[in-house]
């Protein structure tokens, strides 16, 4: 027992490098009667009750050794196991199977029904007659109305007036606390078609109101990372007072499609290519990236961008139909 | 200071706020007050003073107002006597959900939808086929209202946008007949159909019986009544097709014998004021009688549920409950009797029991505010609709949860559910049950190409009916002598 327990002790110490412990409740009887044989042959593992497992061990330390131990044991196995299917691939040449396609989040996703095709006539005839139509059909030119909630602080009025100048013809008005209600008549008889309210909670801006003026759908979006001008590293001198290029990624679905042409009926029709801007919502996994860039050409296929401008990242809360009235408002969507 | 409060207070949102606002080359500069623009036929005499000293005025004036109806909130209200006291009032805010979906099952149903295309889904194939009255779909005959036509569940009516009521054939699929149907403004806010009679109610509240018959030429109603503006549902009662009830916003209950007089028989009385003494407003957005009894129930677009009872003495409603914090658009009957299923503008969907005034549960799902709501008269099934394009259908008890769903692409306004039992039975339609064989399974693969092709229209439709007449004439060819 003695001795057991000796070997058992030494063979701790020399077990830094040996196999984990947690596999051999066998190994131990064997290793007794192995250790008798000779004392050159390397001393098996220490004995460990069946169904032991390392988070067990009472001793930080110790656990924190055993674990790192088995961890590279795993490595080691997974290094391994590597090594030899590409061996076999090589082996094999050109009979090997295909290699699997690795499985990311976009590739599990359930395929959603609503993805607008491109030829689908009654989503065409639907966009057609809706209430963006009058923009897409060059009728109505954006003017927007950028305001924030009551007594906003430096943070929220600074990317206010950075907003106004990304979007042409934005306005920034001071609100007094007055209702939103209220304003929006007053918008309309005045000819704006936009109205854009930045929200703000502690100091900061986490949340974005956008409301299509004459009797169009507002979305409720929760804003969060907003970068100003000054924190974006590598950034280019301000922008220009040029129109921009739109790029919108990603708007597949109906309700995307809807969001989509309420962030184009923003900015003007007729891109100024001189100015060499452009603004980017990007859709990623239902969360809408917002940046702009200055671009240049620098041969056919290279493209050097600067950014310039607010970053910020939006996401869709609620679309209500009508102008904005969260209580009596119908809504069309909901995040549920 | 000054300045902030008389923005709060006046109905204009103030000179300042336009005045104030860090701009870039708005239109607003008004700059000084002594250049400022005339507006709205204002006189030329009217100096600053005296617009300061009316904006004055109404600010005292309004919180006077204020004042007044707050004075006596911290003097309790003599507590009522049980009689008079409402039956229940319970505050239901909780939500309970059982999610789970169920196999497959056959149903049909008919939709309107804002651009006038009219889905007719079949459930056992998950297909939707787009009905429209003239081809090409189009705005102004978007579809507000739909009931059963005369002859059982054969005809459909259709009221659209611009003022006409079209009929539909179920069995043929396509539109016979229309009629216009002109007087007062607004959309139609509820259709029914009494022996032989077409009755119909607008937004403005001119409520008109027609003769229903197929010449065009009698243009005038047989009885008209003005129910009052803002109807915001009319509805039949289904045992008694001469007895209808309207209701709308600040437009009480009414319920109107069509037979009787031009008074209307039973008229509600609003609810008594609240506990700061101010006056409950009215909004009924829906109506439905209670079968087996005369009572009717309502809910509002103050998330009340209400149940009138016009055999009792009492004007006031004789139960009330409440769910949610957003108005409720859609309400159904379930087949027990004894519940209703509402819906509010964010998709919620609530079965509250009527006896007790407690919330039974909730129904997942949909995203979009609630417009079309129809249980079937017998299975417990629920049909639902909404402004989020898709329709579902539910299975509302043992155990609660989505049973179909089916995305049609406008938003869906209004649905007819079909009382049919049957459905797993019965062929598929249009088509005759004596076809051979192999001919059905052609159909099943033009309905498989129908489906791929994502919404045909009519045009669509008919190509499919010759082809199937042409195959009869090729089958005629070998053992006939026709040519």
């Amino acid at each position: 027992m003695a001795k057991a327990g000796d070997k058992s002790g030494g063979s701790g110490k020399k077990g830094l490098k040996r196999k984990a412990p947690t596999e051999e409740p066998q190994e131990a009887a064997v290793a007794e009667d192995e250790t008798t044989e000779s004392g050159a042959q390397p001393p098996k593992a220490t004995a460990f009750p069946p169904g032991f497992s390392i988070s067990e061990i009472k001793n930080k330390q110790r656990r924190h050794l055993m674990f790192m131990r088995w961890k590279q044991q795993q490595r080691k196995e997974k290094l391994a196991a590597k090594k030899k299917l590409k061996k076999e691939r090589e082996a094999l040449g050109d009979k090997a199977p295909p290699k699997p396609i690795p499985k990311t989040i976009d590739n599990q996703r359930v395929h959603d029904e609503t993805v607008v095709d491109p030829n689908d006539e009654e989503v065409a005839y639907d966009e057609a007659t809706d209430e963006f139509s009058s923009y897409f059909n060059r009728q109505t030119s954006p003017k927007i109305l950028i305001t924030t909630c009551d007594r906003p602080h430096g943070r929220t009025v600074r990317l206010c007036e950075q907003l106004s100048t990304v979007i042409p013809n934005a306005h920034v008005y001071y609100r007094r606390g007055l209702a939103l209600k209220k304003i929006i008549p007053q918008c309309i008889s005045r000819d704006f078609t936009d109205l854009m309210v930045i929200n703000e909670d502690r100091k900061v801006p986490n949340g974005l109101i956008l409301s299509h003026l004459p009797n169009g759908p507002t979305a409720h979006f929760k804003m969060s990372s907003v970068r100003l001008r000054k924190e974006i590293k590598r950034r280019g001198k301000d922008p220009t007072e040029h129109i921009p290029e739109i790029i919108l990624n990603n708007f597949t679905t109906r309700l995307g499609h809807s969001v989509g042409r309420m962030f184009a009926s923003l900015f003007p029709h007729n891109p100024e290519f001189v100015g060499r801007q452009v603004a980017t919502f990007h859709n990623q996994r239902d969360y809408i990236f917002f940046r702009f860039h200055r671009y240049i050409f620098k041969s056919e296929k290279k493209v050097g961008i600067q950014e310039l401008g607010p970053r910020f990242t939006l996401k869709l809360r609620s679309l209500q139909k009508g102008t904005f009235d969260s209580k009596y408002g119908e809504y069309e969507w909901v995040h549920k | 200071m000054r300045s902030r409060r008389l923005a709060w207070n006046r109905d204009d949102v103030g000179r300042g706020f336009w005045k104030f606002g860090i701009h870039r080359g708005g239109p607003c500069t008004q700059g000084s007050r002594a250049s400022r623009t005339l507006e709205n036929g204002e006189d030329a005499s009217d100096g600053p003073d005296d617009d300061i000293f009316i904006s004055l005025a109404k600010c005292l004036f309004n919180s006077i107002q204020k004042l007044r109806s707050r004075a006596f909130a911290d003097v309790l209200p003599d507590p009522k006597p049980r009689s008079e006291r409402v039956a229940w009032r319970p505050l239901v805010t909780s939500r309970r959900t059982a999610p789970e979906v169920w196999a497959a099952n056959s149903a049909r149903r008919y939709g309107g939808c804002r651009t006038a295309l009219e889905p007719w889904v079949n459930l056992q194939r998950k297909q939707a086929a787009n009905f429209t009255p003239a081809g090409q779909p189009r705005r102004e005959e978007a579809v507000s209202a739909l009931c059963w036509g005369a002859g059982g569940e054969t005809q459909i009516l259709v009221g659209c946008a611009d003022r006409t009521v079209r009929h539909f054939s179920t069995e043929d699929g396509r539109f016979l007949a229309q009629r216009h149907c002109p007087g007062g403004e607004g959309t139609f806010r509820g259709l029914a159909q009494a022996d032989g009679t077409l009755i119909t109610c607008v937004d403005s509240g001119i409520l008109r019986v027609w003769p229903d018959t197929d010449k065009q030429a009698s243009l005038d109603p047989l009885l008209e009544l003005s129910v009052g503006p803002g109807v915001c549902r009319m509805r039949q009662d289904p045992a008694r097709p001469h007895v209808v009830a309207t209701g709308g916003k600040e437009n009480a209950l009414k319920v109107w014998d069509l037979q009787g007089s031009e008074e209307p028989v039973f008229r509600a009385k609003n609810v008594r004021n609240d506990w700061l003494d101010l006056r409950v407003p009215i909004w009924d957005q829906d109506i439905q009688f209670l079968p087996e009894s005369q009572k009717l129930v309502t809910c509002t677009g103050y998330h009340q549920v209400r149940v009138y009872d016009p055999a009792s003495p009492q004007r006031r409603p004789v139960l009330e409950a409440t769910y949610g914090e957003y108005p409720l658009t859609a309400m159904t009957l379930t087949p027990g009797g004894n519940s209703v299923i509402v819906g509010n503008t964010h998709g919620q969907l609530a079965e509250i029991d009527l006896r007790q005034g407690r919330l039974l549960g909730c129904l997942k799902g949909l995203a979009g505010s609630v417009r079309g709501l129809q249980c079937h008269p017998s299975k417990p099934l629920l049909a639902s609709c909404g402004l989020d394009r898709v329709l579902r259908v539910h299975r509302i008890q043992t155990p609660r949860g989505l049973e179909h769903k089916v995305y049609l692409k406008s938003q869906l306004n209004c649905l007819l559910l079909s009382g049919r039992e049957n459905w797993e039975d019965e062929p598929q339609e249009p088509l005759e049950p004596t076809k051979v064989p192999p001919e059905d399974t052609e159909t099943d693969a033009l309905w498989a190409s129908l489906e791929a092709a994502a919404k045909r229209k009519l045009p669509g439709l008919e190509s499919t009916q010759e082809a199937l007449q042409t195959r009869r004439r090729k089958k005629k060819r070998p053992g006939s002598t026709s040519p």
